[in-house]
């Protein structure tokens, strides 16, 4: 399983892809971190690099979930439609290990893009002589991390039976429900209903990505961190990567 | 692929139990430690608010997501929803009233519903997308506790006065009849003059408002009354009784809002309570404005105002009215 | 010794009954070769031997320990690897140690002429570099089943030449081989046994059906029906 999953690693992260994702990054980084920016939150400008760090982290954060859609989409269809499926699987490879080292593969690449964007914070935070922020920042894109983790796996595991247009799309929704858990269970909590019981139905399947940004910036301002959200998530994506043990195309 | 199988296994046991210890854990340590902010005013700044609205004599019950957890005599009891939908307000029942608010992440979600209709598309997308989407400041939230304090209060003290006013509008077609009637573009004009006054005369804290100003205020206030009256055909008293009833009600804890912030030395949120008296809103929200004025004119005016009010059957305008008159 | 026994295989897509009670044998180390028309149902009954596909009926008896090599008729590797990476990676798959595969590996790709593009990508590869590199990962592991799908498509005809030899050389290893090919020549040149396969079903077989035919192309055209073109003085 391990050589499927550093397969499918590098055939998502090429030479090409890690200098481009690394350069968007720095891009970003810069623009946002010279202070110069018009950048406002809530009619406020966002002066002071403390203040530009989560600024930084969140735009990383919202180009990293979207990769990890973009990067686990075509992973499983290629293999099917392409057949190197057949020299896998006649190899005493079982269904279930191949798809979980893809979808593992998938993971781990979207992380590593979600790194790569993030890196050149630890650059900057050098420059700006503010060294202690380093370690925070990290585990602050660890704990984002969990929700591009599980777009990574969710679309993964959609894309073993879904055509690749459906499971893209329902990524970006789930990206988007996602981001806006908090709001939507809100909602859904003040109305009554069928379609309230739907709705809360649905956003339990679905990780609170917003809630679990909240806990990054508590690491970056030394707020308590609410481990509930995390793990959560982590359950969410645990179940998901566990779809991949039943779920397999007929035809290979 | 056995060894795998088990450490998958042994993964999923331990993320199941780390959740569940995670979930008997209670309230939230943030909404926890809000709520002791929150009575920590109780020692020496109720003053500032309102005399003896102490949050800690009602029990408080804190709704997040499909439990409540009731904060009473130092003890916390979780249990279910008693309403079926997540609400701020005071609520009556047999072992007394309680304050119903929802957890502070909840707020920040409303607070995100909030500016999603209200604000515009990009500050609703940016700050939900921030990693720190927090929409309520902590003293927001607690603004808000002493907000529903006071309901509570009125619950339990005001009873009569309230059952009073409310029979003036009995008939529940009065407030759609104004909702209707309101936007009419001489009466928002009006409105707008009304609000500027109010505004004028509340701002300036340090000094004593003119009483001319505040009769003026009053006459433009009766006119807008007299074309509600004419334009949608309903009794001027009842237009009167239903001002009057939430301006008591509303405006009464919306200055207890403004007052907590103050006392939470939040001149920042103070600010904005203050400026949100000259926007011109629809609906009853306007009262809820219109009587935070009257509260913080009647403060300077005559430092037993509050008294008055609670023991007489006067509403916050006819207190004004007559506090303007004898000084 | 029967190393593989098909019984009654049935396989339908939807309403299309593609193999309709297919059966026949292979003994150890026999060479069998697989004839038919285009459509007949060969490489679904490879399939279904190798697993890859379900069966809709009959069975498939093999050793489930058997070691089989599979070198499919359109091979697709993962197009960014190089040639010595495909193989690591098979090898990899199949949990071979470092040394062995290595050794394996170089053996391989120079037995298939490809040890010079070993460090190419794959992309970079002909369509007769890519059906070596299919025949070359197909041994790896020493598997004592080999199940060839068209191995001399894209080869020219020395290319054809070398890989009839080793196939040759690999039956008299003790080798049990299934080759499915349309070439009738090169079926002819290197099966013990042919069994010819016409609508899904068994049309024919040689050297346990005697129809008095000739040669492999008479045999041919007389079980999926047509003209024969027999250069003989008949």
């Amino acid at each position: 399983m391990l050589a499927l999953i550093h397969n499918t690693f590098r055939e998502r992260i090429r030479g090409k892809t890690f200098y481009i994702v690394g350069f968007i990054g720095m891009v970003i980084m810069l623009f946002i971190t010279t202070g110069d920016s018009n950048l406002t939150i809530n009619g406020k400008k966002v002066t002071g690099f403390e203040q530009m760090v989560p600024v930084a982290l969140s735009i990383a954060g919202f180009v990293s979930n979207l990769l990890a859609v973009m990067v686990s989409l075509r992973t499983i269809p290629d293999e099917f439609e392409r057949k190197t499926t057949h020299l896998v699987l006649i190899r005493g490879i079982k269904p279930w290990q191949y798809m979980f080292s893809l979808t593992v593969g998938n993971i781990l690449a979207s992380l590593f893009c979600m790194f790569s964007l993030n890196a050149s914070l630890a650059i900057f935070c050098i420059a700006y002589g503010r060294l202690g922020l380093i370690i925070p920042a990290f585990l602050s894109v660890a704990i984002m991390g969990i929700n591009s983790m599980f777009l990574s796996a969710a679309v993964s595991v959609m894309s073993i039976k879904a055509p690749v247009y459906i499971t893209g799309i329902t990524g970006i929704f789930i990206y988007a429900a996602g981001i806006l858990h908090g709001v939507l269970d809100t909602l859904a909590n003040t109305a009554q209903g069928v379609g309230a019981v739907l709705a809360r139905a649905t956003l339990f399947l679905i990780p609170d990505f917003s809630a679990v940004q909240q806990q990054a910036s508590n690491v970056l301002t030394g707020a308590p961190i609410d481990p509930e959200p995390i793990l959560s998530s982590l359950i969410l994506l645990y179940l998901a990567m566990s779809l991949t043990f039943v779920l397999f195309r007929k035809e290979v | 692929m056995k060894a795998f199988k088990f450490v998958y296994l042994l993964i999923g046991v331990l993320l199941a139990a780390s959740a569940l210890l995670t979930s008997m854990r209670g309230l939230p340590e943030e909404d926890r430690e809000l709520y002791e902010k929150a009575c920590m005013l109780e020692n020496g700044r109720l003053e500032q608010i309102w005399p003896g609205l102490y949050i800690s004599h009602y029990p408080v019950a804190i709704r997040k997501g499909n439990a409540e957890y009731v904060i009473f005599n130092g003890e916390i009891k979780k249990r279910k929803p008693i309403l079926p939908v997540v609400a701020c307000t005071a609520y009556p029942s047999e072992d007394g009233v309680y304050i119903l608010v929802p957890a502070k992440s909840v707020m920040d979600s409303l607070g995100q519903i909030i500016e999603g209709f209200s604000g515009s598309f990009e500050d609703a997308l940016i700050s939900q997308f921030s990693i720190n989407n927090k929409k309520i400041t902590d003293n927001q939230y607690i603004s808000v506790l002493y907000h529903e304090a006071m309901h509570a209060l009125q619950l339990s003290w005001w009873e009569e006065k309230i059952t009073a006013l409310a029979e003036g509008i009995a008939d529940a077609e009065v407030e759609a009849k104004m909702a209707e009637t309101e936007s009419d573009p001489e009466i928002q004009a009006m409105y707008e003059e009304q609000v500027e006054l109010l505004y004028d005369l509340v701002v300036p804290e340090d000094s004593i408002p003119d009483a001319g100003a505040v009769r003026e205020y009053f006459r433009i206030r009766t006119d807008i009354q007299d074309m509600l009256s004419t334009k949608a055909g309903i009794d001027a008293n009842a237009i009167k009784s239903y001002i009057d009833l939430y301006e008591l009600l509303e405006g009464t804890a919306r200055y207890v809002e403004a007052r907590t912030a103050l006392a939470l030395s939040d001149e920042e949120l103070y600010g904005q309570y203050l400026l949100s008296l000259k926007e011109t809103v629809y609906g009853r929200e306007k009262y809820y404005r219109s009587g935070m004025g009257i509260c913080m004119l009647l403060d300077r005016l005559d430092p037993n105002w509050k008294q008055y009010l609670s023991e007489g059957s006067l509403s916050l305008a006819e207190l004004l009215e007559n506090v303007v008159e004898d000084s | 010794m029967k190393i593989l026994e098909c019984s009654g295989l049935v396989k339908m897509y939807g309403k299309v009954k593609a193999v309709d009670g297919l059966s026949f044998s292979v003994e150890k180390g026999e060479l069998l070769g697989l004839l038919g028309p285009n459509g007949a149902g060969k490489t679904t009954t490879i399939k279904m031997i190798l697993g890859l596909t379900s069966l809709s009926g009959g069975k498939v008896i093999i050793d489930r320990d058997i070691k089989i090599g599979y070198s499919p008729e359109t091979p697709y590797f993962h197009l960014f690897l190089t040639g010595y990476e495909v193989m690591r990676f098979y090898s990899q798959l199949q949990k071979l140690d470092r040394r062995t595969a290595d050794r394996q590996i170089g053996r391989l790709l120079e037995l298939t002429g490809l040890s010079g593009a070993a460090g190419k990508k794959v992309k970079n590869y002909s369509k007769g570099m890519l059906q070596r590199l299919a025949f070359a990962q197909a041994l790896l592991g020493e598997p004592e089943l080999l199940i060839l799908d068209e191995p001399t498509s894209g080869l020219d005809a020395v290319g054809r030449i070398e890989m009839l030899g080793l196939i040759e050389r690999l039956k008299y290893e003790g080798k049990t081989i299934i080759i499915n090919s349309h070439i009738l020549s090169d079926i002819e040149k290197t099966a013990d046994r042919t069994i010819i396969i016409a609508n899904g079903r068994l049309a024919g077989m040689t050297g346990k059906n005697d129809l008095a035919c000739n040669s492999l192309e008479e045999l041919f055209v007389k079980a999926v029906g047509g003209v024969a073109h027999v250069g003989t003085d008949t």
